[in-house]
């Protein structure tokens, strides 16, 4: 079996030395090449800066648990995203040549090139280094030089757009939240107006709570206390806590989490007693008799019994009022952590990036590597002949040995005829012509063609 | 005894001026002005490896005069025709050694015959140019065989040159006095050989004709030039021309090898 693969091998090696002089002159013709573009080819300066990507500022350290910047996520990974897009590249490719105007085409291409040839290096501990490598070195420094400065430029203003648009966002709602809260609250005032609803006092006497109405709107509620929640029973009021605390809860959990089932329970419970509670004050409005009032109060106009439709809508008010206004407290919140992170990111100049290493203009080319690439081209040379030849070979289907010859032709090879040079086998003529000589006879002798009759 | 000796001159290969009658004198001189055959020594001229390229040319001969010896039926098997597929792939070459090869059997003559008429390669060798041949006796009847059949200097080797070249040269060569000629050959000698240079199979039609009267036919190929498609294409022309060709009427041959595909592997270096 090795045999066989050794015989074909050979076989192979021999078609390939029927072209030799093909091999030699496509192998000289690509040393050649490979020679003149290695020593053509012009020199590669690599200018480079280094960031420094910081996990945590004093500032940010402080704003913890307060600022909605996301501090985790400067990685290499980041930078690349944000550094490398289209936009910076732009503008780099721009300042690069200030006077040219580009087409879309030209600016296409020359962010392509730019996108190439910078490469972003993790140094691990959170620096980044920015590598750019050209055949210029001014241009080389200058565009890990206007890369950084966009970067930076970049990143701040990022930063403090996303942050403005976070607060924008926060006022909006928080005007939303505050204009639902007012028209609840105008509501409850005016059915309490209208019918006077008893609620029960701190000590427990029932007494006829006049309506104050509430007109203003509830932003005011950065500066002030939070308004007194109005008189209700204690069920409704429970009802009212339980429904806070179950949304509380479904923001951060599924239907499914133990917490949100026994929340919901609760209120089913709490709901069905504050009815049975409506409906008791109800029916026991006729009948009651009020107790005796000072007589302050006896000038008070007294108000018709409120239908069970006004008590149920009161109560419905008064169940989704507590909701509006913990969520208004949750936004007013948020807007002030947005302000404040807005006023971190300000502080520090977009401490998160810092730039560690200036690019220098590099005086020492990093390539080409032109031993490596004389090597590979030699081999690829060489390679090359050896393929052409192998090719040539094939094309044109010759024959190299006699057992190929027997295989095609289905014929015996009944020989062979071998062509050796003389000079493999004759002794070298050296010296002066002396025919007395005995290695002068010894080689006239091999050299004179002896008749062969003479011979037998 | 009529033999095929008898019609050539009697004059000794190494005495070329001696004169006996003034029809030897014309064919002496034939002789000694032309007919000087140390070309034939070019194969095993010192220009290559005497001793494997005479071993290896014996090898050829032990195969083809093991063929004589297993008998003919029909064709005579002395008869060799060394043709190729292609030009330049030894035909000459492959042709001069085994005659110089078979000279060395006892009791054997070799009649050389140039019939390749494109390039007349053996006549020049032999330097036989501008003698009477092969095609000037096809083409007169009034022509012997002696008047085209040349003594070397090499005792036991004869050459019929290829003649004055003519337009009709193929249909002289397909004619039956070509078969004549060679039933001349064998009834003259019962000993000799005759070795018939022809030209590639794939250049000419009349290597087909030729070969009807080869009772062995050498098909020469050349290492590294020979196309198997070329190849495979003359030995089909062969087939259909000259009746059904089996491996006991030819054969193959590797011309311009390696030594390393030389069945001679520990030839003497000198």
């Amino acid at each position: 079996m090795i045999g066989q693969i050794l015989d074909r091998l050979t076989d192979e090696v021999r078609r390939i030395w029927c072209y030799r002089w093909l091999v030699a002159a496509v192998t000289a013709t690509l040393t050649a090449a490979a020679v003149a573009f290695t020593f053509i080819a012009p020199n590669i300066y690599e200018a480079w800066g280094q960031l420094y990507v910081s996990r945590q500022t004093p500032l940010s350290a402080a704003a913890e648990s307060v600022s909605l910047a996301d501090l985790r996520s400067s990685n290499t990974y980041v930078v690349q995203k944000t550094l490398l897009n289209d936009d910076n590249l732009e503008a780099v490719a721009r300042a690069l040549e200030p006077r040219r105007r580009f087409t879309k085409l030209e600016l296409a291409s020359a962010t392509t090139g730019l996108k190439k040839s910078v490469h972003l290096v993790d140094g691990g501990d959170g620096f980044v280094e920015i590598h750019y490598t050209n055949t210029d070195p001014h241009r080389a420094q200058a565009v890990v030089q206007l890369i950084l400065n966009q970067f930076m430029s970049g990143s701040y203003e990022r930063s403090q757009q996303d942050l403005r648009l976070a607060g924008a966002f926060l006022d909006q709602q928080i005007s939303f939240y505050g204009d639902l809260i007012s028209q609840s609250q105008a509501k409850i005032a005016t059915i309490r107006r209208r019918w006077g609803v008893i609620a029960p006092d701190a000590g427990g006497d029932a007494a006829i709570a006049p309506a104050q109405p509430q007109e203003r709107a509830p932003a005011e509620l950065i500066q002030l206390p939070p308004p007194s929640p109005p008189a209700r029973s204690g069920a409704a009021e429970r009802a009212s806590q339980l429904e806070a605390k179950l949304a509380s809860l479904l923001a951060v959990d599924t239907e499914q989490h133990p917490d949100v089932v026994a929340a919901r329970r609760q209120l089913e419970e709490a709901r069905a007693q504050s009815k049975t509670e409506v409906a008791e004050i109800v029916a026991a409005a006729p009948l009651a008799k009020p107790p005796p009032a000072p007589r302050r109060r006896l000038k008070v106009r007294r108000h018709p019994a409120p239908p069970p439709e006004a008590a149920a809508e009161l109560a419905e008010l008064q169940r989704k009022d507590e909701p509006l206004r913990t969520s208004y407290q949750q936004l007013v919140a948020k807007r002030a952590a947005a302000q404040m992170s807005q006023a971190v990111s300000g502080a520090d100049r977009a401490g998160k990036f810092l730039v560690t290493r200036e690019p220098a203009r590099p005086t020492v080319p990093v390539g080409p590597k032109r031993k490596l690439y004389l090597g590979v081209g030699l081999l690829a040379a060489l390679g090359g002949g050896l393929g052409a030849g192998y090719l040539r070979a094939l094309m044109r289907g010759i024959m190299v040995s006699p057992r190929e010859i027997e295989e095609v032709i289905q014929l015996p090879v009944i020989g062979t005829v071998s062509f050796e040079r003389a000079w493999r086998t004759r002794p070298p003529f050296s010296g002066a012509y002396d025919s007395a000589h005995p290695s002068t006879r010894r080689q006239r002798r091999l050299r004179v063609n002896v008749p062969i009759g003479k011979a037998s | 005894m009529s033999g095929f000796g008898q019609h050539l001159p009697a004059v000794a290969p190494n005495d070329r001026n001696e004169v006996v009658d003034t029809e030897e004198v014309q064919v002496q001189q034939l002789y000694t002005r032309e007919g000087q055959f140390e070309r034939i020594g070019a194969v095993d001229a010192p220009r290559h490896d005497e001793a494997r390229t005479r071993e290896e040319f014996r090898v050829l001969k032990r195969h083809l005069i093991a063929r004589i010896r297993a008998g003919a039926r029909g064709l005579d098997r002395r008869v060799i025709l060394v043709t190729s597929a292609s030009p330049g792939e030894g035909k000459t070459t492959v042709t001069l050694g085994l005659a110089t090869s078979f000279m060395f059997e006892r009791d054997c003559r070799v009649v050389l015959i140039d019939a390749d008429l494109r390039t007349s390669e053996l006549t020049r060798r032999m330097k036989l140019s501008r003698e009477l041949g092969l095609l000037d006796y096809l083409d007169h009847e009034g022509l012997d065989l002696a008047d085209v059949l040349y003594r070397t200097s090499t005792p036991g080797i004869y050459a019929v040159p290829a003649g004055q070249p003519r337009v009709t040269a193929p249909e002289l060569l397909s004619s039956p006095r070509m078969g004549h000629f060679l039933h001349e050959l064998r009834v003259s000698d019962e000993q000799r050989i005759a070795i018939m240079d022809s030209s590639s199979v794939l250049s000419c039609s009349e290597t087909v004709a030729l070969a009807g009267h080869a009772g062995q036919i050498l098909f020469v190929t050349a290492k590294g030039e020979s196309r198997r498609q070329e190849v495979d294409e003359g030995m089909g022309i062969l087939h259909r021309g000259a009746g059904p060709l089996d491996e006991t009427r030819i054969a193959l041959v590797l011309n311009k090898a390696d030594r390393g595909q030389s069945p001679v592997r520990y030839a003497a270096r000198r």
